[in-house]
């Protein structure tokens, strides 16, 4: 089991928080990865040395990446197959929309992510903790089968919408959190054969979805993060 | 499609006063972290004033789903009766 995890805005001091709280009831050692060292060349020896160990990871990603402590990515899809017989939990924003399904199929055996942007408030931070923190205690204290910690996941989702404690604000973050969970192989991946910017669209039909990615891949190298972050 | 309409329009008024009740019964030093963004109750508060502020129709979308639509509704049924 690897553990990432850093802090670098006021949004990962809570998530930061929050893996360190979900890590502590895990009862096996974690191999953590943290702050200052998770940028990419760390992520990929380290993983590169333990070939199928599960990932958490915390906390921001985009469409394509997860995003380390120096703001680039770590993990993208221009080498999902890092992933390849793993099993990954992350609460970051965006990443299974492309890095999600790119990794399934790169050989990946479960991602857990979220297709859009995760929000929290601090009027009910801990529904948002157990919402958004607790599949991976499911997963690997309670050895649960992922359809198991999804099903109870959603319920967690729904025991507080329905909570009259909670702000009814608090409540759209919550419902939207939920609507945006995915985890692959349980959902269907999205069909990402056309591409949504319309330049990517011109340029894949001229040249081929290959040669799209040969430039992304180049995009990533010269500019970093990829458009999407945070 | 709803929004579709109402990037042009702003949203309806009706939707606009139920963010408004909403947003007030939040406390005043509320924080919401979205994506790499921080809000604030004022932030809120005042994106609510104009009805194409791209924060009030994040808002709005995700208001409008239906299942928190019902449940907003729904909580205040009992008020709503009592008056009647």
């Amino acid at each position: 089991m690897i553990g990432i995890a850093h802090e670098i805005d006021d949004a990962t001091k809570y998530s930061f928080q929050w893996y360190k709280n979900a890590v502590a009831k895990l009862p096996f050692p974690v191999i953590e990865i943290l702050q200052q060292s998770v940028i990419k060349e760390n992520v990929e020896r380290i993983l590169s040395d333990s070939p199928g160990d599960s990932i958490i990871f915390f906390d921001h990603g985009n469409y394509t990446s997860l995003i380390g402590y120096n703001k680039q990515p770590v993990i993208s899809t221009s080498r999902p197959e890092i992933l390849k017989d793993r099993e990954v939990f992350t609460m970051a924003c965006q990443s299974a929309r492309d890095l999600g399904p790119a990794a399934m199929n790169a050989g990946c055996k479960v991602y857990w992510g979220y297709i859009e942007v995760v929000t929290f408030d601090t009027a009910a931070l801990p529904a948002f903790e157990e919402t958004l923190s607790s599949a991976l205690v499911f997963r690997w204290r309670d050895k649960l089968e992922w359809s198991e910690v999804k099903r109870r996941v959603l319920e967690l989702y729904d025991k507080y919408l329905n909570d009259e404690k909670i702000p009814t604000l608090s409540k759209l973050w919550l419902q939207q959190n939920r609507d945006r969970l995915r985890v692959y192989p349980l959902d269907p991946l999205p069909n990402n054969s056309t591409p949504r910017c319309q330049v990517s669209r011109a340029l894949a039909r001229l040249f081929g979805l290959k040669f799209l990615s040969w430039l992304r891949k180049i995009r990533e190298r010269l500019f970093g993060v990829s458009p999407g972050y945070p | 499609m709803f929004f579709e309409r109402d990037k042009k329009n702003g949203i309806e008024k009706m939707v606009l006063s139920s963010l408004e009740k909403i947003v007030a019964e939040i406390p005043d030093n509320y924080l919401v972290f979205q994506g790499g963004k921080v809000f604030t109750k004022a932030d809120f508060l005042k994106a609510l004033k104009n009805p194409r502020d791209p924060l009030t129709l994040n808002l709005a979308r995700a208001f409008c789903d239906f299942r928190v639509f019902q449940l907003f509704h729904a909580s205040r049924v009992p008020q709503i009766l009592e008056q009647k």
